[in-house]
This record gives structure tokens, sequence and C-alpha cells, in this order.
């Protein structure tokens, strides 16, 4: 078997340009499939960092009705709140959560110096209880963190930027109150802040919850309320709530995972993964051509010396195994090759990044909630995959030849030309 | 003790297209251990078929063929490998050296099938191309080598397991007849020393002088067997 082994790593340099420029393809599919994969699950952990961090705590308590209204219409109607959420907070509360209420609105936002308006949610928060659900805090870019009970208001940096605002301007929030009568509240922008979540970015502005409660006659009623666990399997803590609930009797209220409030751009998520797996797949595609090309043609160039082989008592299932060994170790060089590119292009992603703000900034939706630079993630698994499949492709692709090729008479092959 | 090979009324039939060629048509002959036999004939003659099947390279359509009295017609393609492994040596028209290989490594190669050594392998066939005249030349590939030398070491490759017979399908013809004269001699010496049994296939007149016996075929029959 060794000699056999020994044979077939002679035999790959017998073409070499072809065994090259097959190695590359093996290679290149390699460091695409690696790349891609880290790329994918860089943006799908980065998303749902920042769609938790920033969006959707890990659960939220909504009226039912209020969250059936917001999942159906994307409507947020104030007067299907949560009525004395204090209540609601005690009975959930325990050392392992941390909870915090919002009123969440929809509003238009107008630049009071120079008249711009936009489309906005307005979420009304509690200072100090927020940053230990959210991360606003630390994404402050410029200004300062919201006090309690001033008429203040942070908005994202891409929001500043089409409203042409900055801090100490003046923005006039137009919406509804709880009774649908309109009203209109000035606030100052006190804080900038530069959220790794473009939707946050884009079109969320926070004010505090007092102001939120007074001039929507919320009459103390909230919309939400936020909570953050200890790690994001939330499952049994999800079941806990909905029990304490019904046991409450609070029916009327729901508790609401992550997982659920995503479900639309983690959808989104997985079907841009499973297309850019598409594009992998053909790149794999077509660098197994170049193998199956390699190896036919490697065999059926060789079948004079094959007859050759078998006449001086090579036996066949030897020259079978020569083939596969070949063909193994064309896959193998190819693999080596591209994991150590691969493992070099990874390291610069998954420790520096590469900048997707090009994407980000072109204020269209692209399901991901990323900014600016994305990290990779390390996947053993996909380095292991694509090498084992750079391997074993080739070399079952040798098969099929190899055993025309023993399947002719001798006296055939020594008579090819 | 009986011949090394006996063909006893051997026929092999071809077909191409409808057509049934009659390759052999019932030969009957014996070749003993150390005979240096050449076998010539037009072409057509079944020069090649009878050697294919002495080869074990082939199975007769009807007939025996005996090595060491052994019914070799209807092994199985595994024994006949076997046999051809173990005991058999061919040379070919075209050397069909294996290019990517070395001279030693050629000759290495029906060792390295039968699992010897490398001690043993080493051993025999720096001896052999030494025998044929190659001795310094072992780490040259066949490209490096001329039109001779790779015969040599097709020569080499034949002789270095020790076989019982070797086969020679016109060994000469791609060479020029200094060369082929050169090959022939040390044919002749190998099979004198080490009494190597040869049997050639050929159109080429000086290998049919310098053989020792000489059976003419003609239309797959033995028109004349003569021992000089």
């Amino acid at each position: 078997m060794l000699f056999l082994i020994r044979f077939a790593f002679k035999n790959i340099w017998r073409y070499k340009r072809r065994t090259i420029i097959t190695f590359i393809a093996i290679s290149v599919g390699i460091v695409l499939f690696v790349f891609t994969d880290s790329m994918l699950k860089g943006f799908h952990y980065e998303s749902v960092r920042n769609f938790i961090d920033y969006e959707s705590s890990h659960i939220k308590i909504y009226n039912q009705e209020f969250y059936d209204e917001m999942s159906d219409e994307g409507f947020l109607l104030l007067d299907k709140g949560i009525e004395n959420y204090k209540k609601v907070q005690d009975i959930i509360s325990t050392e392992d959560i941390s909870v915090t209420p919002r009123i969440s609105f929809n509003a238009r936002m107008i630049n009071e110096r120079i008249g711009g308006e936009r489309p906005f949610t307005v979420i009304g928060i509690e200072p100090d209880m927020d940053k230990n659900v959210y991360s606003l805090k630390e994404s402050i870019d410029s200004g300062r963190y919201l006090k309690t009970d001033e008429y203040g208001v942070i908005i994202g940096k891409m929001a500043a930027k089409k409203l042409e605002v900055k801090i100490g301007d003046m923005l006039t929030i137009l919406t509804r109150t709880k009774y649908d009568t309109y009203q209109a509240i000035s606030v100052e922008v006190v804080g900038i802040i530069n959220p790794p979540n473009p939707q946050i970015s884009r079109s969320v502005a926070y004010i505090p919850l007092d102001i939120a409660k007074r001039d929507l006659d919320m009459e103390g009623d909230i919309t939400e309320i936020g909570i953050r666990a200890k790690d994001d399997d939330i499952e049994d803590l999800l079941d806990d709530i909905s029990s304490e609930l019904k046991s409450n009797n609070m029916g009327y209220l729901t508790a609401v995972s992550w997982r659920e409030l995503g479900k639309d751009w983690l959808t989104l998520s997985r079907t841009k993964t499973a297309g850019s797996y598409i594009i992998i797949l053909v790149i794999f595609i077509i660098a197994a051509v170049g193998v199956i090309n390699t190896m036919l043609m490697s065999v059926f160039e060789r079948i004079k010396e094959i007859g050759m082989m078998r006449a001086l008592g090579m036996r066949d299932n030897e020259i079978l195994w020569s083939f596969i060994f070949e063909g193994a170790a064309i896959g193998l060089f190819g693999a080596v090759f591209g994991v150590v590119i691969g493992l070099l292009v990874n390291a610069y992603q998954v420790y520096i990044g590469f900048d997707w703000s090009f994407m980000t900034n072109m204020d269209v939706d692209i399901g991901y909630r990323i900014m600016d630079v994305v990290k990779g993630v390390w996947n053993p698994e996909s380095f292991i995959f694509a090498a084992t499949f750079s391997i074993l492709a080739p070399a079952l692709i040798s098969i099929y030849p190899s055993l025309k090729a023993i399947r002719m008479e001798i006296t055939e092959s020594l008579r090819t030309a | 003790m009986g011949a090394l090979v006996s063909v006893l009324d051997l026929k092999k039939d071809y077909k191409v297209g409808e057509t049934v060629v009659h390759a052999l048509r019932g030969m009957d002959m014996e070749i003993e251990a150390g005979e240096f036999t050449a076998v010539a004939g037009p072409s057509g003659s079944g020069k090649s078929t009878l050697l294919n099947l002495i080869g074990c390279l082939d199975t007769p359509t009807e007939g025996k063929v005996l090595i060491n009295e052994n019914d070799v017609s209807h092994y199985s393609k595994k024994e006949l490998a076997n046999i051809r492994r173990e005991s058999i040596g061919f040379i070919f028209q075209t050397f069909n050296l294996i290019p990517i290989l070395s001279a030693f490594e050629n000759v290495a190669f029906p060792l390295s099938l039968l699992h010897w050594d490398s001690e043993k392998i080493q051993n025999n066939v720096n001896q052999i191309l030494k025998d044929v005249g190659l001795e310094g030349m072992e780490d040259r590939y066949p490209r490096e080598l001329s039109g001779g030398q790779q015969q040599r070491v097709a020569v080499a490759r034949a002789l270095v397991k020790e076989p019982t017979i070797i086969l020679a399908d016109e060994p000469t013809a791609n060479l020029d007849s200094n060369t082929g004269g050169d090959i022939l001699d040390l044919m002749r010496e190998l099979n004198e020393e080490k009494g190597a049994t040869f049997i050639f296939s050929t159109h080429d007149p000086m290998v049919m002088d310098r053989a020792r016996r000489l059976i003419n075929l003609k239309d797959g029959m033995i028109h004349s067997d003569e021992r000089k």
C-alpha cells in the first residue's frame, strides 16, 4: 500500500501545470467557502447581539392586543398598554434578570431649525433602568445620555445626518396620544448615538419615560417591559414568566422571546445564508469539474501504461487504489494550500474584520443588524468539512475512469496509442 | 520433467464487427526451459496472439496453455495476474517505461509489486542495471535515455525478478540495427548466463538469425519449427 501511495504522489507531478491549476481550483473553493461561512456566521452572531442589545432584549412583555396589532400591521396602539406595570415587574423579578419599562409610539420628527421631517419610532425609556437591559448608553457618540424628566431626545447618527441636526438643536415630535388626539412635543437633542444596529441608528429616537407618559396621556401605562437574562438561552425563563403572568390573572399580557420578535429578519438571514451557500456550492461544482477533468485525463492518457502495469502483474484493485490515492493526493495538496490561505484570510476577518458600511449606509434594510466593521467567526467545522470534501471528492471521482480502464482487455490497452 | 510451456490444440478467435477472425487455428508446440526462441511470420499470422496467450494476457477460445505443467487456460483474472507478477517478464516494442520513474524505479517496479524488502530490491536492481550496461544511469528518467538505453531498462525490468519466461514483442522494431544488435546480444548473454527462457515475436531477420530456435507461423498455424 505504501508503494502505491508513493507512486500516486509521484504521478500527480506528471502534468505539473494541470495539477497546479487543479490545486488552485480546490484552494480557491476552500478559501471562499471558509471565508463566506465565517462572514455569514459573523453577520448572524453580530445581528443577534445587536438585535438583543438594542431592540428586543431577551424577552418582552406586551398587552396581547398591542403585540398582535404591532406584528400584523406595524401599528403601536397606546390604548392597549400594560396597566400597573410595577406590579408586573414585582411578579417577574428575580436576581437573574433585569427589567425596564418602555413606551413605543410612531411619530414624525421635524427639525425646528430647517424644517426637515422624517418618520420615527420614538421610545420612552427609564434612563437608570434601561441601561441594565439595553446598550444605548454605551453607544453615545456625542452629547450625553438621557436624564429623567427632561425634554431631551437621543437619536441615531444616521437619523441625525438625514435630519441635519446636531447636539442642542430642537426637534418637534408629532404624534397622537393614547386618546388619539394630536400632540406635538418639543425636545432638545442631548445625545447622538452610533449603535451597531442600523435600524436604531436610522429611525429610532429616545425620550425619557416620564415625558412620554405625561404628554401621551398614558395615565401610568406603558407599552412594553424589556427583560434581560444572563444568557441568550431563555426558553425556560420564558415559560416561567408566562406561567407567572397567567397565575396572577394577567392573561391579557404575553411574553415574547427575542427569537419570536426577530423572526422576520431571522428568516431573511437564513434565506440569505442559504443563497450564499448555493453560490459556494456552484464554486465547489466548478472546482469539482476541474478535478473531474484532471482525473479523467490522467487516467485516459495512461491507458497503455495501465495495460503495461497489468501485464507486469499489477492487480486491478492495486491500479484502482493507485488512482484513488492520486486523486486524494491532489485533493490533499489543494486542501493544505486552501486551508493555510483560508486561515490567513479568516484570521484577518476574525481579528480585524471587514467594513460593510457601504451596504448599511444605503438606507435600505439589508436584513442584518450590522454596521461598519463586522468580524468573522472561527468555525473549525467549516475547515474540516472543506478539507475532507476536497480530499474525498477527487478520490471518489477517480474511481469511475479507473474502473473503465481496468475493464479493458490488457491486449487492447497495450494497443492504445 | 515436462516442457516449460506447452500449447495444445490452441485456438483463438476474434470478432471484428460481424466477422470472426481465426487468429490461431489449432496450434501445438512445446518450449523447454532456457530456450531462445523467435516466433516469426507475416502480419496477421498469429505471433502476437500466441505471445499474449503464453504471457497470460489473454485466454484461448479453445485448447490449452500449460506453464510448468499448470493449465492456465481457465485461470481467473486474479490468478493470471499472479502468474504474470511472479513468473513472466515482458519486453515491449515501444519500451513502455513509466516516464515519472527513474531507470532504477522502473526496474524496481515489478519487485515492489512482489513486496520485496528495500535492501533486496536495491541489490537486485543495481546488479541487473550493471548487467545490462546501465551502471551510473540509475537516476536518469526515460526522457534522458536513448532508445537503446530505454530498451535496456525494459530488459532489466523483465529480468530483475528472475521470471520463468521472458516474452519480447518485436523488441528491436523501434531501434536502429546496431542498437538492436546490441540488445539481442545482451539478451542472449543473459539467456546463457542466467538460463532465462526468451520467446520473441519478430519480423526482424537479425532476430531470426540470432535465435536458437525459429518458429514460423502462417495463417494461425505453425509453418516450420527449426532448431539451430
